[in-house]
């Protein structure tokens, strides 16, 4: 008996082995090796705010605007998407934050063939656990962001399909001319993200994007920096595990941070734990 | 049976009577008051016994003072003195605590005890003593207390002796350096003394001795090694002296050039005489109480040159003339009259000019043999390779050259019977000469002022005022020109402020009148302690600006990185302070300042710094708008509600 039960299991194992390294989305056949399409090359505008409304309350406030390639123009031929991500977060201490909320996307139609509609919304709701470290002069950071998000096709009565990301990244800021991280600093930030993906429509295509990044920025003030960088990415197409997308994304990020409280509120600023 | 036990018990009884009664005589009696020993005075508990009529400490002693009411009105000096006396000599383990404390009369309540919290310094030597000399290890520890802990240690020294001879290795530590050594079983300084900075191995002094004769010295400076010789062990005889201030001045003297001041500003000698003072301090309280000898003992050998009665003879002639010259210059460099006179008189300027080229060429060198004398040291000198390095540059020549005005013309001076002086060889009868012809000159150049210095200086409210002035102008030059490090601004301010106080004083001088000159000095007076008030405020201004520069930041979380930054605030009024103001004092002090303005300038400085300070808490909203943009100095100084008093106010 038990040794018919290891045949059945080994039975079904190698099936399942060979259906999925066969077939992908919907009967999408998976190629015998995998297969990298040519990358692409776009252009991020994002904004980031923090904007402190209580002692440990903020409001998390970012609006992003993705542009690409289109046949002539590299990177910023066209706009693709505009981000609108909103939360409010709560700081647990100075080295540890949460957030919580939500996010609206508007996704352009990048196909000029296309005959669907131009302009789709996204919508997530999304929550985020980031951890700071101190490590010589520069800082490291983990951020595990987690997605829900609703997302549905360029077609007339598209349905929407759910899905979950699984994000970490892992950044430093390295100051450059200065011992640390204060304003006037140049600074370099490598970054590495992982995302992956989960949902009914995930077969054989669980990595979406690894994300790898370094940007230079500069401390403005404590409220005010600006950064530059750029990102290569790749990750599995959604309809076909064995093929992966590539792109070049040139970034441009600026951070505000300001406080809008009563002087008088804002003096216990760095004793949040008195 | 019970008879004889009775007897038994009698004569028992006398016996023992009788014994008491001797022992009565030594017996012990207990003190217990006010007792002062040395410059300390506190509660006392001790025994002693009287012997010959004498009082001989005897038993455990203790003497303490603390006073909680001073503490917390001011500062408290309390000390405690704690060991056993044997027969009138210090003898077991002694513990001897000075304390210097302030409180900041907060108290609390713990355990049914009310506490408060003190800082400053405690001292604290203990150890074991020895018929009155230390024995087996003696620790002396001063450290820094705040809030009731010890913060740091500023000093510690860990000597072993036996019968107060230091024995084995000790170390000596302060804040900044380490120095360890060691010592034959005779007391004698052996092998390597060696001193480390605390911050790191790359600077270090190594004193190398063999049996107690100190053979060179190595300074590692930043990893360089530099290797001094001292004595080479070929003098005929050597004694045994100990390594005290004496022994160190004959160091000082043996080195020639650089390296003396290396050695000299070096950790070692610092350690030891902070070691040796503090075991003054329990010697001078130990032997005061009874028979003590607690002086450290650390043993050196020296060379010994013997003086014959010829080298005595001639050092009581050296010593003799440099007095006496001595006294001449002093009283020629330092009369205020003849200050003031040689501002305006070319004649005063070169007498005074030629005193001073005197005392530098010829009296200063002496000087330095005459200090060993003093110490009673010359006979640890080798004389002739000691008055050789005297001059280094070579002897002073009987003609004496000045610059007679301020362009650098040349004057010269020279005894008529200069011819009669030899100032060749580097023997004692050289030295003799060299201060016979100071003297000689110096008594020649007063004799040329005396009619000057008399005739002119007969008003005394002028002499004194004179005085005045001079002490004034001194007073500002030393305090100018000992500052280093202020910025180039800064400098060139208080530069000016040195010539303004010097031309003003030879308009002074240039003036004839007498009651002409009564009532410009007497403004000149108040002018330059304006000077010298506000040559300190520039002084301390670099600082000030940098305290308001940091009282104008905020600490700020930026919640992008996680870290807490200093954010300027209230920038208008910070730009408006450093920008627009600092620079205009300073420029005012530059180019324009005058007797008038001065007084104003610094109150205009004092002021707006401390309005500044004041400014960081104010509400201040109204206040920057109008700073806007503004670059007139004197309206900021307005909006700023600077309000000097006007000279004549």
């Amino acid at each position: 008996m038990k040794k018919l039960n290891i045949r059945y299991f080994t039975l079904v194992a190698l099936l399942c082995l060979v259906v999925s390294s066969g077939f992908a989305q919907d009967g999408a056949v998976l190629p015998g090796e995998s297969k990298y399409k040519e990358p692409t090359t776009k252009m991020w505008f994002n904004t980031y705010g923090k904007i402190r409304v209580s002692k440990r309350l903020f409001w998390d406030a970012q609006t992003h605007f993705r542009f690409e390639e289109t046949g002539s123009v590299n990177h910023i031929g066209q706009i693709a998407q505009i981000y609108n991500r909103h939360a409010l977060g709560y700081i647990y201490s100075k080295k540890v934050n949460f957030s919580l909320g939500g996010v609206l996307r508007i996704n352009f139609n990048t196909d000029h063939e296309s005959a669907d509609r131009n302009v789709v919304p996204e919508f997530r709701i999304w929550h985020q656990y980031q951890f700071a470290q101190e490590v010589y002069r520069a800082m490291i950071y983990h951020r595990i962001r987690i997605e829900h998000r609703w997302t549905q096709g360029f077609q007339e009565n598209s349905e929407y399909t759910y899905r979950n990301r699984w994000r970490y990244m892992l950044r430093a800021k390295v100051p450059l001319n200065h011992h640390k991280l204060k304003p006037k600093t140049l600074y370099i930030a490598p970054e590495a993200e992982l995302i992956m993906q989960s949902g009914k429509t995930v077969v054989a295509s669980p990595m979406e994007d690894l994300r790898l990044t370094t940007t230079l920025g500069y401390i403005l003030t404590p409220r005010l920096t600006v950064a530059a960088g750029f990102m290569y990415s790749m990750g599995q197409d959604l309809n076909n595990g064995g093929i992966f997308k590539q792109s070049y994304t040139g970034r441009v990020h600026l951070y505000y941070s300001p406080d809008f409280r009563k002087v008088k509120n804002k003096l216990p600023e760095i004793h949040l734990n008195d | 049976m019970i008879p004889i036990q009775k007897n038994y018990l009698l004569v028992l009884a006398i016996c023992f009577f009788c014994l008491s009664n001797t022992l009565l005589a030594q017996e012990r009696v207990e003190y217990r008051g006010t007792l002062q020993v040395d410059s300390f005075t506190g509660d006392a508990i001790y025994e002693y016994k009287i012997v010959d009529k004498d009082t001989i400490l005897d038993g455990p002693f203790q003497l303490k003072r603390s006073s909680l009411e001073a503490l917390l009105k001011k500062e408290d000096i309390s000390f405690l003195f704690k060991g056993d006396f044997k027969e009138g000599s210090a003898n077991g383990p002694w513990r001897f605590q000075f304390g210097e404390f302030q409180s900041d009369s907060q108290s609390k309540v713990v355990d049914y005890e009310y506490r408060v919290l003190i800082s400053g310094t405690q001292e604290e030597g203990s150890g074991q003593i020895k018929n009155g000399e230390p024995d087996g290890l003696w620790t002396y520890e001063v450290s820094k207390i705040k809030d009731s802990e010890k913060e740091k240690s500023l000093f510690k020294s860990d000597i072993t002796f036996e019968n107060g001879v230091p024995q084995q290795n000790f170390q000596i530590e302060n804040e900044d350096a380490i120095l360890v050594g060691r010592f034959l079983r005779n007391g004698l300084a052996h092998d390597e003394w060696s001193s480390y900075d605390v911050e790191g191995v790359e600077n270090a002094e190594s004193w190398i001795f063999e049996e107690g004769v100190l053979q060179k010295i190595q300074l590692i400076d930043g990893g360089e090694t530099k290797e001094i010789p001292v004595f080479d062990g070929q003098a005929e005889a050597y004694e045994v002296v100990s390594l005290d201030a004496r022994y160190l001045k004959v160091i000082e003297n043996t080195l020639v050039g650089r390296s003396r001041s290396a050695v000299l500003n070096g950790n070692l000698p610092k350690l030891l005489a902070a070691n040796a003072a503090y075991y003054q301090k329990i010697d001078g309280i130990l032997s005061k109480l009874g028979t003590a000898d607690f002086t450290p003992k650390f043993k050196v050998q020296l060379p010994y040159y013997t003086m014959d009665s010829v080298a005595l003879e001639n050092t009581k002639r050296i010593i003799e003339t440099y007095r006496s010259a001595e006294a001449i210059g002093n009283s020629l460099l330092n009369n205020s009259h003849l200050n003031i006179l040689k501002r305006s008189d070319a004649d005063a300027r070169y007498y005074y000019n030629c005193a001073a080229k005197i005392e530098e060429d010829f009296l200063s060198p002496i000087q330095r043999y005459v200090e060993l004398a003093d110490q009673d040291v010359l006979a640890f000198i080798r004389r002739d390779t000691f008055i050789a390095s005297l001059w280094p540059k070579g002897k002073p020549k009987t003609l004496v050259e000045v610059a007679s005005d301020s362009l650098g013309d040349k004057k010269t001076f020279i005894l008529p019977n200069a011819d009669s002086f030899n100032f060749v060889g580097d023997n004692l009868e050289t030295l003799a000469q060299l201060a016979r012809y100071a003297e000689k000159s110096l008594e020649t150049i007063q004799k040329a002022l005396q009619a000057r210095l008399t005739t002119t200086a007969d008003a005394a409210t002028l002499v004194a005022l004179e005085e005045n002035l001079i002490q004034q102008n001194q007073l500002l030059v030393t305090q100018i020109d000992t500052l280093t490090d202020l910025p180039i601004a800064h400098t060139k301010a208080l530069k000016n402020i040195e010539t303004l106080a010097d031309a003003s004083l030879s308009t002074y001088a240039s003036l004839k009148d007498q009651k002409e000159k009564l009532e410009y000095g007497e403004t000149l007076k108040s002018c330059l302690a304006e000077l010298s008030a506000l040559s300190m405020t520039i002084t301390a201004l670099p600082t000030q600006t940098s305290e308001i520069d940091s009282l104008y930041q905020d600490a700020v979380w930026n919640p992008f990185m996680a870290v807490v930054m200093d954010e300027e605030v209230k920038k208008r009024l910070t730009t408006a302070f450093n920008k627009v103001l600092m620079p205009y004092f300073l420029k005012k002090a530059t180019d324009e300042l005058n007797c008038e303005n001065a007084g104003i300038l610094n109150e205009e400085i004092q002021q707006s710094t401390q309005r500044m300070r004041e400014l960081r808490t104010e509400e201040t909203k109204k206040l920057e708008r109008k700073l806007r943009r503004e670059k007139d100095p004197n309206i900021i100084l307005q909006l700023l509600n600077v309000q000097p008093k006007k000279a004549d106010q």
